[in-house]
């Protein structure tokens, strides 16, 4: 076997036209990807929607309480949106006759898509609600496996693209960021992987939770909890005090609250920390009298029961008025 | 800065762009420049070690070559050798020793033993010091001239496609592509480097970490609870686990450095159609198993002194092969298993098999030997990869007893073996038909644009969710 050098000379200039196909091929998924991004996947959708709920709250009028649930499918499942809006439970306030909901929570987020994706959608756009509801669970507010190229697709705005950049862990996330900023293909391919696994690959569905389990689940419970020097946790505190910090620029009210879930936990202490010194209101609902293991039909997110109980907790937690930065 | 980084990539962007418009002396400074970048990016703190055994071969091999009589030549040579394999001896060896030592005090009942020694090992290490030491030998054996350019030898070790892993060039090779202007970036050696940077990267990407997925699942969890067949499909994602991932990165080296105008060894034949041990040996990490025949298995006598001593230095060849890699004794027995099958082999069929899968017999005969040959390579990829034989024997074990249960993980893990590996295995077959590494690269322009859009896909869409590093950097 060789490695004959003897390439005939009519092919000369054909490798250029092997890369040109190269590239449109790459165009040609790309401009898939972007028309048909809703079929990929509901959550693709939802993302996208969020200009929509943005520009309701920049629409509802004066006296109206706007207020944006912030978190991912946690929240999505765990807030009863209609019963938070109507319900009583909302400091009074002359100058706010009812109250809106509205919900940002793309699945399977956590801290780093929160404040990019805040400031994106709402901040940038000018859209201000008055309250802003950070639900988060277990490990949300602590480092998690975050896709670069997502997050620039679909949460960094341009504005913010060399901060967010910056704020990267390596290089290599960097340019992914970028380069998913520019690119819907990079930032979707592991959507379209699993679409084609689940749909034509016998055994896929038996086998690929279990071959990928742990890669992206962050710490677990059964872990120590990191300290404040933790360089793991370090990222995602530097990300919820940006977020904190947009907020505020927004002149919301930000509450973070954590959510029940089967099995009980504590918001790791870095994060404590973090909220205590900038007396950021935290509500510890992770334990709600009556929300027992049964109201978890898929064992992790609320049912609807849960979640009636569980918005009643916010609305007394709130109802109550937290001092800033202590558990409530 | 990985082969399959973005940051390697806007590295060898940077890098080419600038290369292009230099002369050959120029051209040689600033590839030493960007090699001792891409080295210090990994670790800045084993710049100063690469450099200074770089300055010490650099004049040790002058040294030999103006030594007139025998004996200072030799003396030359063993301050080198003594050198390079203390090197490696302390930044790899030491430890393992220290902890082997201290188990066995502990054994005899003496506590305490050595403080336990844990040194970073400079990644690349055993790469660039066998190609300094294939130099020297060259050199004392006057078969290489020694260079007189320092900044040639520098870059003849720190050349960034292969310092990290390979593959380990000859001095003979290298160093005259160093030291004589190189052809410009023509239109055959785009080609043939697009080819291997894109093959290369397919075989990283798509077949080395997601067979990496498959084979992690049973390493990581006891024995006793996975299925032989889980075992088994394990075993097999492994194997083209490590011959992605390793026949990959020196397939994007050898690409990258043509696109240089370099023209590297090839490193890899399609190792897993060998039809014999040492068909396979020809075929697979050519770089290490030639570097072994001719600077340790050659002058240990080779087969020249008997059948006895030829096996004798079959197994000792093949144990110093699995040291190499590292010190554990995992590797000490894939070396072991190795040396002692190609001992047998030897004793069976009395000579060596020719090159090239030439075999005597048949097309099933044929395929049946490949079969044995790979199964035996599996089997010593087991002990190669196991965290301790105890884990692979336990392994064995399993696919020994009755756990011989076929459910949906399993259909599963073949579902995605067979949509990964059955091109791969189709493909290289072709090539292997047309005895041709290449081949693709001399046929129509369509054929070769249907087949990078499809690993341009598969790269986008099936690359590992979980992005490996690759597995020889750790030796």
């Amino acid at each position: 076997m060789n490695e004959a050098h003897t390439a005939p000379e009519k092919a000369k200039r054909s490798e250029w036209k092997v890369v040109l196909v190269l590239a449109m091929s790459f165009l040609l998924l790309e401009g898939l990807v972007r028309s048909f991004a809703g079929s990929l996947s509901l959550d693709l959708l939802n993302i996208l929607a969020t200009p929509d709920t943005a520009a309701r709250i920049t629409a509802a009028p004066e006296e109206v309480r706007t207020v944006l649930v912030v978190g991912n499918s946690l929240s999505r499942c765990g807030v009863d949106l209609k019963q938070l809006g109507g319900g009583g439970g909302w400091p009074q306030d002359p100058g706010k006759l009812r109250t809106q909901a509205e919900l940002f929570a793309p699945d399977g987020s956590s801290v780093a898509q929160w404040d990019w994706g805040v400031k994106r959608y709402f901040a940038n756009a000018g859209s201000r609600p008055d309250v802003i509801l950070l639900l988060t669970g277990r490990v949300h507010l602590l480092d998690q496996p975050v896709s670069p190229e997502t997050l620039g697709a679909y949460f960094v705005g341009s504005p913010d693209l060399l901060d967010a950049a910056r704020s990267m862990r390596s290089h290599e996330d960097s340019i992914s960021l970028v380069l998913g900023a520019g690119s819907h293909l990079l930032a979707n391919k592991d959507r379209v992987r699993t679409r084609i696994g689940y749909s034509y690959l016998p055994g896929f569905e038996a086998a690929w939770p279990v071959l990928t389990a742990g890669r992206d689940i962050g710490p677990k419970a059964t872990q120590a909890e990191p300290s404040g020097d933790d360089a793991s946790a370090a990222g995602s505190v530097e990300a919820l005090r940006r977020l904190i910090s947009t907020a505020r620029e927004m002149g919301a009210e930000l509450h973070v609250i954590s959510v029940p879930m089967p099995e009980g936990y504590q918001v790791a202490a870095p994060v404590r920390r973090l909220l205590a010194e900038t007396r950021t209101p935290f509500h510890d609902l992770a334990v709600v009298p009556g929300i027992t293991p049964d109201l978890f039909p898929d064992h992790y997110h609320l049912g609807e029961a849960g979640a009636k109980l569980f918005t009643e907790a916010i609305l007394n937690s709130l109802g109550k008025g937290s001092p800033a930065g202590s558990d409530h | 800065m990985l082969f399959n980084s973005y940051t390697f990539w806007i590295f060898f962007a940077f890098v080419a762009a600038i290369y292009r418009f230099l002369d050959h002396r120029w051209q040689n400074r600033f590839l030493v420049i960007a090699s001792y970048t891409f080295y210090g990016y990994w670790d800045w703190r084993f710049l100063g070690l690469i450099a200074v055994s770089t300055l010490v071969d650099f004049f040790v091999a002058q040294r030999i070559a103006d030594a007139g009589a025998d004996r200072g030549r030799k003396t030359w040579l063993m301050v080198s050798v003594s050198f390079n394999l203390g090197l490696l001896g302390v930044f790899k060896y030491l430890g393992f020793f220290v902890s082997e030592f201290n188990s066995f005090l502990a054994g005899i009942g003496i506590p305490g033993g050595i403080p336990g020694i844990h040194l970073v090992l400079p990644i690349g290490i055993s790469f660039y010091t066998f190609q300094k030491l294939s130099y020297i030998i060259d050199v004392y054996r006057d078969k290489t001239a020694p260079t007189r350019n320092l900044l040639d030898f520098a870059l003849y070790v720190s050349f960034f496609p292969l310092v990290l892993a390979g593959p380990i060039e000859r001095s003979s090779h290298l160093l005259p592509q160093i030291e004589n202007p190189r052809q410009p970036l023509d239109e055959r050696r785009f080609r043939e480097g697009l080819y291997l940077v894109l093959s290369g990267l397919f075989r990283k990407v798509v077949i080395a970490d997601n067979m990496a997925l498959i084979s992690n699942h049973i390493f990581a969890r006891p024995a006793a609870e996975l299925s032989a067949w889980e075992i088994l499909l394990g075993i097999y994602a492994l194997a083209f686990q490590i011959y992605g991932d390793f026949s990959g990165y020196s397939a994007i080296a050898q690409g990258v450095a043509k696109w240089l105008g370099f023209d590297l060894m090839v490193n890899f034949r399609h190792p897993y159609f060998a039809k014999s041990p040492q068909e396979f040996w020809q075929r697979w990490h050519i770089s290490l198993s030639t570097w072994l025949r001719d600077y340790l298995y050659i002058p240990l006598g080779g087969n020249r002194k008997g059948p006895v001593r030829t096996y004798r230095n079959l197994i000792l060849t093949m144990l110093l092969g699995g040291l190499w890699h590292g010190a554990a004794w995992t590797f000490i027995i894939w070396g072991a298993l190795h040396g002692g099958w190609l001992a047998l082999h030897r004793l069976v069929s009395g000579t060596p098999q020719p090159r090239d899968g030439q075999v005597e017999g048949g097309r099933i005969t044929g395929f049946i030997k490949m079969a044995v040959t790979f199964h035996l390579v599996c089997l010593c990829w087991l002990f190669f990869r196991a965290d301790s034989a105890g884990q692979a024997f336990a392994m064995l074990g399993r696919l020994a007893g009755d756990a011989w249960h076929f459910g949906g993980l399993e259909t599963g893990m073949v579902s995605l073996m067979a949509l990964y590996l059955v091109p791969l295995v189709a493909y290289e077959w072709w090539c292997e038909k047309k005895g041709d590494l290449l081949v693709l690269t001399k046929a129509h322009w369509g054929w070769r644009a249907i087949i990078y859009v499809y690993m341009l896909w598969m790269m986008l869409f099936f690359g590992s969710p979980v992005p490996q590093e690759f597995i020889y950097f750790r030796f």
